[in-house]
């Protein structure tokens, strides 16, 4: 007999790890003061990861070209060899160049997976958990938390299940990661299993909203029993009540996003795909090892969620979320299609350095893919994408080169190349802290208080507040 | 036990890297010493009658409005006290408790959701397998908890859509009962007629006139808002079901700060739901109005737990108390041993009345093929599934296939560690302390005997290397030796195989284990002393408690009710399933500190 989990007795167990565990696998609950939604939104935000950083210019014959960057200015875009799959979508992307994570990281390298989206550093530094760690929350719960709603968070490598700081990107709050999910199913009942068939006519559209009705006066009053229920019990209890609210405001958010309205939220493709995705499941592998010949999977995956997200910002079902392509200084290699971490090794030459780019080039593929995928459900203007790395050539967290797409009926600017100057060197390793954080560089903290500002959150700093100094001007229109 | 998803999940959720493999990494190590400090007169309601009281033990409310009387203090932490036996014979339980348990609310589970609303609506039973698991309290081991397990969105999903296809279902029976309802418009007395009647099946309790008139208030307002009798009557008992007052069991008496008395009703659903996982019957409502007498609640609970429903419970308390989990759907020696655990105690308890010495002591399991090939030796299934074993090699629970293998792991020393907790924990409820936090789990550092030592080679080494941490050690790691004599699968051996090649030492004391103390050659002897002890008896009346209650225990403070319950199963010839019954007379049973 095997032994993979050996007795665990629970009230030993409890003294070493209750916090931890509770709070990644527990419900998302929120202080009763921060729950309630503060923020109209405005529009969509989607985090778009991709690992390891990008090879941002190529050198041949002596000539140094543009790979993944671009050139241009306020109102042009040129795109480099590794962006040319977003060349039809040139009006509706931006390329910055310049930005950097200016936290006080320790190692400056691909840990720093955990900060990209928090702009925080640790409380202190040294070579311990802190560098696996997040404070938080992330831009994308920060933003989820202002709506109101949990944010959905998706991993696309179907060979990787277990939680690992090369996947922690997204933070709840300070240590408390919200880890990813990539069961299908579920994410589809959660995101759709609330809608309606279209309607057709006006007596099913009629039926379609009394139903809507229905359901919103049910829940006001099951929401007017918790309050009473709330105001008889024990004060160490509340927090049962304050979980239920938070439960049944989440239902509330379903059922009143129900699609009314032919056209503008259709699942009839979708539901078959997510089926069909769903029954398939790859052996899982939790070490950072994954087999040769799986990138057509990787695609195949990556782009149903592209796909799904896109569904649920028509719909209105959910308006955040991370897609997750792979863990940090880990990584397919499309280019070659080889396991992981083969993209890791690429990045540091294991390769020309033409592959990378044609890595590079393999996601461009695939972010256009979720372009067009927004665009056909004409909501990419109403959408904020952000396409990030934990890391940039060089293995630190300076003069990074950063898409942002959509958000055009929101204020922002497409269609330009901005470039900030960097004040510096480039230095690897510890070396690269106080360049990062010169003040005359600029953080990417302002690039997410813009973003956040788009989408309808009004807060004026995001991560640190001692790294912010504004909204990006350039990047408003 | 391998496909174990509920044991994976808490190995996950607990983060549990190293916290059985305790080992050094720190010249500070385990210095805590193994015992633990707890006074006489700790009175917080027992079994017992009389009229002196106790002080109130680890408690800190103030008295000053509460007549003396205490809230218990339970930080949800595991008693860490190790010599609780003898204080907890000599707890004063004569007078009233001065320490009561804190009001709660406590959330169904789903299958008592369910059963509350096949029972309430008179339908069938609605299908819960796609609910959210109920968890594991992560103090107790148990999933009936009153605590920790809260309504998360996917729950409530559940809730809204299960309760849709209930209410859908039983609203035209609901109509031709209440024939008004069918009339045009539905008369106020009707509606409340209505919304009484369903209301107090649902919610185990009469409806307040307030929410009388408030839910049928809602029920009036679908019928404007267009909807059908059968719609608007639909839909009002889905309000109820989703309503906390559905979802959530309630120990609340009046909600005045200070020592509260339960209503009668909420005792009623405190006995059904924790013997039976139903709520209140028609013979329990009956008798309602005395249920403040201990008598009358001890005739219900042992009426109750005469149930079908009640034998599922006990079942599912040993699975849970030996950390089970789902039963494996893989066949395989994993299934056969999972099989063998909860048959082994099926037969033992209910079909032959057998006691906790039984469950210890028993040389005979009932299993397959799968299982008999483990046990070696001429043991075989007969007709029945009855294997029996040879006595001088097995005894109980304690020298099963699924207890050997579990607790086995990929090192020597962590395998003696888990099975010494096992003993020490489960069988005596004695919770060491934890390790230090600085130390690192290093199972080489116990084993600098070598490779090719003994396990007690290496314990010795370790005992000089480390005396530090052998404080701690000492109590629970040389228990573990005397289970070398069965391998990581539970197969007996007498020699370790090849490199070690040498022969097995099972013998040893059991010392700090109250009556259960002495000396033994082997896991059998040591199976013998602790069937024969009221130490054990009373952990396991622990046990239960915590599994009933829904909530952490202690042996310090709640000295009294344990005591009560263990001597009540002796008085039922120390039969184990007399534990469903055994909490129901405990004076704390009906009353609570509302805060």
């Amino acid at each position: 007999m095997s032994r993979k989990s050996p007795m665990r007795f629970p009230r030993r167990t409890l003294l070493k790890g209750l916090g931890a565990g509770a709070a990644l696998f527990g419900p998302f609950l929120r202080h009763r003061s921060s729950m309630a939604q503060t923020a109209t939104p405005a529009g969509n935000f989607l985090v778009f990861y991709t690992p390891n950083g990008h090879k941002r210019a190529l050198t041949t014959n002596g000539v140094t070209t543009p790979a993944f960057d671009a050139t241009g200015s306020s109102s042009s875009l040129t795109l480099g060899s590794a962006m040319q799959p977003l060349v039809p979508f040139t009006s509706d992307i931006a390329v910055i160049r310049g930005l950097n994570s200016k936290t006080p990281t320790f190692i400056a390298s691909h840990q720093d997976n955990c900060r990209i989206l928090t702009c925080w550093g640790a409380p202190k530094e040294g070579n311990d958990n802190s560098q696996f760690t997040g404070y938080g929350p992330s831009i994308d719960q920060a933003i989820g938390m202002a709506f109101g709603e949990r944010p959905l968070v998706v991993a696309v490598d179907p060979f990787r299940d277990m939680p690992h700081w090369r996947n922690f990107l997204n933070w709840r709050s300070s240590g408390v990661n919200e880890p990813f999910t990539k069961d299908f199913m579920a994410v589809y009942t959660d995101l759709f299993g609330m809608l309606t068939n279209q309607p057709t006519t006006a007596d099913q559209t009629a039926a379609i909203m009394r139903a809507k009705a229905r359901n919103q006066s049910i829940l006001d009053f099951v929401k007017s029993d918790i309050a009473t229920f709330r105001s008889r019990i024990n004060s160490a209890d509340k927090a049962h009540m304050d979980a239920y609210l938070d439960s049944i405001q989440s239902l509330e958010t379903k059922v009143t996003s129900m699609a009314t309205v032919p056209g503008t939220c259709s699942t009839t493709t979708l539901q078959p795909a997510v089926a069909t995705m769903a029954a398939t499941k790859a052996p899982i592998q939790n070490d950072d090892k994954s087999p040769n010949m799986v990138v057509g999977q990787l695609q195949a995956r990556g782009r149903l969620w592209m796909d799904m997200i896109s569904t649920a910002f028509a719909c209105g079902t959910r308006r955040v979320a991370t897609i997750q392509w792979q863990g940090a200084s880990e990584g397919y290699d499309p280019a070659g299609d080889l396991g992981s971490p083969t993209h890791h090794s690429v990045s540091h030459g294991s390769a020309p350095a033409q592959h990378w780019a044609d890595i590079d080039t393999w996601y461009s593929t695939e972010f256009a893919y979720l372009l067009n995928s927004l665009k056909t459900f004409n909501v990419l203007d109403k959408t904020v994408i952000a396409w990030v790395s934990e890391i940039t050539e060089g293995h630190n967290q300076i003069d990074m080169v950063t898409v942002v797409a959509g958000g055009q009926a929101l204020g922002l600017k497409m269609g330009q190349y901005i470039k900030y100057p960097i004040t510096g060197g480039a230095p690897e390793g510890s070396g690269a802290i106080p360049v990062m954080q010169n003040p005359a560089n600029k953080g990417l903290n302002d690039f997410w208080i813009t973003l956040q500002n788009a989408v309808g959150v009004s807060a004026t700093t995001f991560g640190d507040p001692k790294y912010c100094t504004g909204p990006l001007a350039e990047l408003k229109a | 036990m391998t496909s174990n998803p509920v044991r994976s999940q808490r190995a996950r959720s607990l983060g549990l890297a190293g916290s059985l493999v305790i080992l050094v990494g720190s010249t500070a190590a385990c210095t805590a010493v193994v015992q633990g400090g707890s006074g006489k007169g700790q009175n917080s309601g027992g079994g017992g009658s009389g009229s002196s009281a106790g002080s109130g033990a680890g408690s800190s409310t103030g008295t000053g409005a509460t007549g003396g009387i205490v809230a218990i203090q339970n930080n949800g932490m595991a008693s860490a006290t190790t010599s609780w036996y003898e204080p907890l014979k000599a707890a004063d339980c004569s007078g009233a408790p001065t320490a009561l348990p804190a009001s709660r609310i406590w959330r169904l589970s789903a299958t008592q959701w369910s059963n509350t609303v096949a029972a309430a609506l008179g339908v069938t039973a609605p299908d819960v397998s796609s609910f959210p698991p109920d968890q594991l309290d992560p103090r107790t081991g148990y999933n009936d908890d009153s605590t920790g397990d809260k309504i998360t969105l996917g729950l409530a999903q559940s809730y809204f859509d299960k309760s849709d296809a209930a209410a859908t279902a039983a609203a035209p029976t609901a109509i031709m009962t209440n024939a008004c309802l069918g009339q045009s418009p539905i008369s106020a007395s009707c509606g409340q007629a209505f919304v009484s009647s369903y209301g107090a099946k649902l919610f185990r309790r009469a409806l307040t006139s307030a929410e009388t008139t408030s839910y049928a208030g809602f029920l009036a307002s679908q019928i404007t808002a267009g909807d059908t009798a059968q719609q608007a009557v639909a839909s009002t008992l889905k309000v109820m079901m989703l309503s906390p007052n559905f979802a959530f069991r309630t120990e609340l008496g009046s909600s005045k700060p200070g020592p509260v008395d339960l209503t009668n009703d909420e005792i009623a659903s405190l006995l059904s739901y924790s013997i039976a996982d139903i709520p209140p019957d028609m013979p329990l409502q009956a008798v309602s109005a005395q249920l403040g007498d201990p008598m009358v609640r001890q005739a219900q609970a042992e009426r109750l737990a005469m149930m079908p429903a009640a034998k599922t419970k006990l079942n599912q308390f040993w699975a849970q108390y030996l950390a089970l989990g789902d039963q494996p759907t893989t066949a395989g020696i994993d299934q056969s041993a999972w099989n063998e655990a909860t048959t082994f105690f099926s037969k033992v308890v209910w079909d032959n009345n057998g006691t906790l010495k039984d469950l210890l002591t028993a040389p005979y399991t009932w299993g397959d093929a799968n299982v008999a090939q483990v046990y070696g030796g001429n043991a075989k299934p007969d007709a029945t599934g009855k294997i029996t074993l040879d006595p001088t090699q097995r005894a109980g629970f304690l020298t099963s296939v699924a207890m050997l293998s579990q607790t086995a792991a990929p090192s020597q020393a962590a395998t003696v560690i888990h099975r010494g907790l096992l003993v020490r924990e489960r069988v005596l409820c004695q919770i060491p302390p934890p390790p230090p936090a600085s130390v690192v789990p290093d199972p080489t550092q116990i084993q600098m005997a070598g490779p090719n030592a003994t396990a007690r080679q290496n314990y010795t080494q370790f005992t000089m290397d480390h005396a530090s941490c052998n404080a701690c050690h000492s109590f629970f790691q040389p228990l573990g030796l005397a289970f070398e004599a069965y391998d990581a699968d539970g197969k007996f051996r007498t020699q370790y195989p090849a490199p070690i090649s040498q022969p097995i030492d099972t013998s040893g004391t059991l010392n700090q284990a109250g009556d259960a103390m002495g000396d033994y050659k082997d896991v059998v002897g040591m199976a013998g002393m602790l069937g024969n002890s009221q130490m054990a008896g009373y952990c396991m009346a622990q046990q239960f408690a915590e599994y009933a209650l829904g909530r952490s225990v202690s042996l310090d403070q709640e000295a009294c009710m344990v005591r009560g319950m263990g001597d009540y199963v002796t008085g039922k010839q120390g039969q184990v399933h007399t534990l469903l019954a055994s909490f129901a007379a405990t004076p704390t049973l009906t009353r609570r500190f509302h805060q």
